[in-house]
């Protein structure tokens, strides 16, 4: 899709440029001062071809079915809501100490567990309908499709959805949209379960447009997104097979254009699915017991799962595909629909020898493509491995970063069979994640080891949830003034972490990472600590000061129209609530501690905050203007210091 | 092409005639590598650089034979993804003779830094725990690292040379016994540019993690603030950092948090305190910025405090299974002109003999073929760059390019003809690393036989 010799290393290139910040900064009330950022789009290079969506791909109907189907965005089946910030009044949360108040901060903590961060609105639903019927509430709400939206805005911008040929000037600009459009859908879109699976999936499931063989893919990743999200709630099986035959994860991992091996000239298949499809998409690389401990041999050591002849054998099955759109399998295509239809397969070019995976597992000769590729990934998916290698990893995206044995193996055999027989139902493992006692109790019984870092991405996200950030109007080089955009795709430079911009296949940071120090010496994963360093810790904070202070003041500089092609805008907050606490300091920071940590907030980092409040009390004989100066940086104070503290850090 | 080592150098043997009383061989190099450091001028100051290659760079294209019968060999093997003999550049050695090897077209920079005697290179060094043969890999008699061909199980023994228990990097186990070296004590010996590393991790080092678009503060927390409001806020929040944690997540968090604040304050300054690099470093090379990076950092090095630094420097997308030709050409282009640039710099800072670079990276590639593009492989060639390396030469053996050769166990995965172990000792050595750390800082060291692979002048 991107053989132009122009597109290389951009990704990188953009983020060495654009290193200045572009957060709007404001000291002491005076106004004024948006940060600049001229990003150089002049130097983008190549967009990418486009199609009218075919975001839902139904994996187990058949190919040819899928293939065909070329629905608009008026046919689409999507009925979910256009995301919109949601601006209306809070209900009251229970206060400290009344009846509902542990039932809040439980729903605080569920919510932190299960969406992208609690809002005043969720916690209170759950107080009243309680967890259970909150996540069938959740099970049943219509999927929001990135792609959809992708293609609305492309309209609105006046960018062709569908171009005939890839544009080399568009190609950033397009990708912003998506980048926005993603974290609309995180902030304030309805099915924040699904999304949020979905979000942890695109963790284990990883592909990323920071190299440059999905630079410009923007619609094929906005579509990948929606497979995942639509799979969050389906069966991990139909999953792998969607995502093995996605033109995407096909760029990705080059399985696209993968041919049989052939003698005269001296080419044999490409091993790069096959390998990383068992290593981090199901089985990974030593045999596991149902708890997610590793297994021994005799001698007491690791015992592979696989070895570089089943890599070799099942590189065979996966031959022979090439992007949907084309005739002839030497055909380049610049096709836009190539990017969303599953791959084709190409009689000529798969290998229909039979194959022996695992040493003892075979295909039978002369099946088609995609009946090698069902066949493996059957053998693969019986794999007693994939239940407790997805669920554990599952559990650390959502809960824990050290699950016990009895929480892994009991989420294992919920994902082994869900009580009708059925491996891989995604949301009987969900509800067995989130429903665990462990999830629910961990924080009481282990508290000096349960938990997990909270990621920059959800942290961010938290933020904007509970805080009501919107967006800021972007104006494009024509001059065309848009609606409101949420703009953070610059995540990665500010915070180490930006959705489908890991640095490799191994995501963001491996499941068993173990930060040096206390954490490794006492044999702790730390996964989100790996991309915690000196300079992203710095960064972080900076960013979040940043779009906490002067965020919210009745100045007109909060939301200026931006440059199109900025990455970067701190959304704007709407704080009238806690400006209305700020009276009391120590309801204020009751209302912080339940909303943001659950109630968590220990007493010791409670007197400290509150203390400081209350020596900083806005003074009557202040002027009235320097009266809402204090009172605005008394609730900026409290909100940062409350969501930059070491307790905050911690999703317990 | 097997033995065209004529300019390595058996240290041992030259070593033989100084009686150091020590017992083990590796012992003995160090021994002598600490008898030097006591003679050194007081500007004993050496940096390490490591460039890591991620993703598994295709070295065979890198570096071809130029004998006819050996590149008519490496043009069979490779087919469609050789690289046209008469593109490639040709290597003399410091003497004028032709070496038969030559760069990658786009590896000019290299090729001059090679033949002025500034770069020297390694061939076929890759993860072992022992020798190996092909008839001992084919019979499962060898020792072998972990989970060959895995990428992230490569990366950690090429960075740890642990087996099993991988619990540290031989940069952070170097660090540890020569951390009293620097007078800082707060800033870690170990710098990356690409944040977290086991290479750079030892028991008691961490390493510390900076960015090539400089050093943060924190906004709206100003330290050199003179409004009282901001001040009180500072405090505060160095209160709260100072809070005793419960659970260990929340502790980590907080030492994190604390360090790096307070070293942002300390290293910013040492760095704008500096007269500013002349050297131009090419733009739009993620390599060359983090470079330049590097090279503000050693210009501090007499503000910060120390005489012993170690720095790591990730370089992606190396993983070329596909499209292989286009984008391996870009990045070897950067690479080479990164290296340069830096080089460049350490001539202006006067410290070229007291900064040596060097790359490695997952493993190499297969000399097949898969269409577009090669799949993991294992033994490969690597760079080491600096005034102080025995440049112009090349050492190693050169392995056959021939599928099912005797160094090929299958599909053209090579076996490396030397370990990581002992590329790493011979750095290791000319930095300093005391004597009687060698055992445990290279634990594979022992079953080889060259402990010093003589790349540094002597």
């Amino acid at each position: 899709m991107k053989k132009r010799s122009e597109v290389v290393m951009l990704g990188l290139l953009r983020t060495a440029v654009i290193s200045a910040s572009v957060l709007m900064i404001a000291c002491g009330g005076s106004g004024g001062g948006g940060g600049g950022n001229t990003n150089p789009a002049g130097s983008s290079a190549v967009a990418i071809a486009s199609s009218t969506s075919a975001s839902s791909l139904a994996p187990t109907s058949s190919l040819a079915s899928i293939a065909s189907s070329r629905s608009s965005i008026a046919s689409s089946a999507a009925t979910a809501k256009i995301p919109t910030p949601d601006l209306t009044t809070d209900p009251a949360l229970p206060i400290k100490d009344s009846p509902n108040y542990t039932s809040a901060k439980e729903a605080a903590r569920f919510l932190a567990q299960t969406t992208f961060g609690p809002t005043a609105k969720d916690i209170d639903r759950i107080v009243r309908i309680g967890k259970t019927a909150w996540l069938d509430e959740q099970f049943s709400k219509p999927q929001t499709k990135h792609l959809l939206l992708l293609d609305q805005r492309f309209e609105q911008i006046g960018f062709v959805v569908q171009p005939e040929q890839d544009d080399s000037d568009e190609g950033y600009l397009r990708d912003l949209q998506r980048s926005d459009i993603w974290w609309e859908v995180a902030l304030w879109g309805e099915d924040q379960l699904r999304q949020r699976i979905a979000y942890s999936l695109s963790q284990i499931l990883v592909i990323s447009n920071v190299s440059d063989v999905l630079y410009n893919d923007t619609r094929g990743i906005a579509n990948y997104q929606d497979i995942l999200a639509q799979h969050a709630f389906g069966n991990y099986r139909d999953l792998l097979k969607a995502v093995t035959l996605n033109p995407m994860m096909g760029e990705y991992l080059s399985m696209v254009r993968n041919e049989k091996a052939d003698s005269n000239r001296n080419i044999r298949p490409d091993e790069n699915y096959a390998r990383e499809l068992m290593q981090l998409f199901t089985i990974g690389l030593v045999h596991l017991n149902l708890d997610g401990s590793v297994k021994l041999d005799a001698q007491g050591n690791p015992i592979p799962t696989y070895d570089q002849t089943t890599v070799k054998e099942l590189a065979r099955v996966f031959t022979g595909w090439n992007m949907a759109t084309i005739k002839n399998w030497w055909e380049w295509t610049e096709s836009g629909a190539s990017e969303i239809l599953p791959m084709k397969s190409f009689d000529n070019y798969h290998d229909f020898n039979a194959k022996m995976l695992f040493g003892d597992k075979s295909i039978a000769a002369n099946k088609t493509p995609e009946q090698d590729v069902d066949a493996a990934l059957d053998i693969i998916f019986a794999h007693p491995n994939v239940a407790p290698f997805i669920s554990k990893q599952l559990i650390q995206r959502l809960v824990t970063s050290n699950p016990s044995p009895g929480y892994v193996s009991r989420v294992a055999t919920v994902f082994n069979d869900n009580g009708a027989g059925v491996k891989g139902d995604m949301k009987a493992v969900v509800r067995a994640i989130v429903l665990d006692d462990e999830a629910q109790n961990g924080y009481k019984n282990a508290p000096q080891t349960f938990g997990k870092l909270r990621e920059p991405i959800l942290k961010t996200a938290h933020l904007w949830r509970a805080f009501k950030g919107t967006g800021t109007p972007t104006k494009l080089e024509n001059s065309t003034v848009t609606p409101p955009r949420l703009r953070f795709y610059g995540s990665g430079r500010l915070l180490g972490q930006r959705p489908y911009g890991s640095f490799s296949v191994f995501n963001f940071y491996r499941p068993d990472y173990q930060h040096p120090g206390e954490l490794k010496n006492t044999n702790m994963n730390s996964p989100e600590f790996q991309i915690l360093t000196e300079s992203m810790i710095m960064s972080k904070a900076s960013t979040l000061s940043n779009a906490i202070f002067w965020r919210d003041t009745p100045h007109d500089w909060l939301e200026p129209t931006i440059g199109g092609n900025w990455d970067v805008f701190s959304p704007r907050l709407h704080l009238d609530r806690e400006r209305e606490l700020s009276k009391n300091p120590a309801e204020l920071l009751d209302h912080l501690n339940l909303i943001v940590m659950a109630g968590q907030m220990s007493q010791p980092m409670y007197d400290l905050i509150l203390n400081h409040l209350n020596n900083n009390k806005v003074d009557p004989t202040w002027s009235e203007e320097g009266q809402m100066w204090q009172r605005d940086t008394l609730v900026y104070e409290a909100l940062f210091l409350v969501m930059a503290s070491p307790e905050y850090a911690v999703q317990r | 092409m097997k033995n065209i080592t004529h300019n390595r150098r058996h240290f041992l043997k030259q070593a033989a005639g100084i009686a150091l009383g020590t017992s083990t061989a590796y012992t003995t190099t160090a021994g002598l590598q600490l008898a030097n450091a006591l003679v050194r001028p007081d500007d004993s100051y050496k940096a390490l650089v490591c460039i890591f290659l991620f993703g598994g760079n295709d070295a065979f294209n890198m570096l071809v034979p130029l004998g006819d019968a050996e590149y008519a060999a490496y043009k069979t093997s490779r087919q469609t993804l050789a690289i046209e003999k008469d593109t490639l550049l040709s290597l003399s050695n410091q003497n004028g003779a032709d070496v038969t090897l030559g760069f990658h077209p786009n590896m000019s920079h290299a090729q001059q830094l090679f033949n002025s005697g500034k770069l020297a290179l390694l061939t076929n060094v890759g993860a072992l725990v022992e020798p190996v043969s092909k008839a001992n890999y084919q019979g499962n008699k060898s020792l072998l690292p972990p989970q060959l061909f895995s990428h992230n199980d490569q990366q950690t023994f090429l960075q740890s040379l642990q087996s099993s228990t991988r619990r540290n990097g031989w940069a952070g186990r170097a660090a540890d016994a020569m951390q009293s070296m620097n007078i800082n004590k707060k800033l870690s010996m170990n710098i990356s540019l690409s944040g977290s590393n086991i290479w750079q991790s030892g028991d008691s080092v961490v390493p510390y993690s900076i960015d090539s678009a400089g050093i943060k503060e924190l906004d709206n927390f100003n330290k050199k603030t003179s409004d009282a409001r901001e001040l009180s806020r500072i405090q505060i929040y160095q209160a709260l950092l100072a809070q005793q944690q419960e659970n260990i997540f929340q502790r980590e968090y907080a030492r994190t948090q604390t360090l790096a604040w307070d070293l942002a304050g300390e290293v910013k300054t040492a760095l704008d305190a500096q007269v500013p690099l002349q050297t131009v470093f090419p733009t739009g090379n993620p390599l060359a910025a983090n470079l330049k990076m590097v090279a503000q950092m050693l210009s501090a090095r007499s503000s910060l405090q120390v005489t012993r630094q170690t720095f790591f420097i990730g370089m992606g997308d190396f993983d070329t299974h596909g499209d292989q030709l286009r984008r391996h050409d870009i990045l070897l282009a950067q690479l080479s002109a990164a290296l340069d640039a830096f080089y460049k710099a350490t001539v202006e800072l006067g410290i070229a003999d007291q900064v040596t670079t060097f790359t490695t990276s997952d493993f190499g590639r297969t000399l097949t073929s898969n269409g577009d593009g090669t799949d993991h492989g294992w033994g490969s060639h690597q760079m080491i760059m600096g005034g102080a390396v025995n440049g112009g030469n090349v050492y190693g053996q050169f392995p056959e390019l021939i599928i099912g050769g005797n160094d090929d166990i299958g599909e053209g995965r090579i076996i490396p003809t030397t370990g990581m172990d002992q590329y790493a000792a011979t750095l290791a050595s000319w930095y300093g690393l005391p004597a009687g750390s060698f055992a445990d800082v290279f634990p594979n060291l022992a079953r080889f036989n060259d402990l010093d692979l003589g790349f540094f002048k002597g």
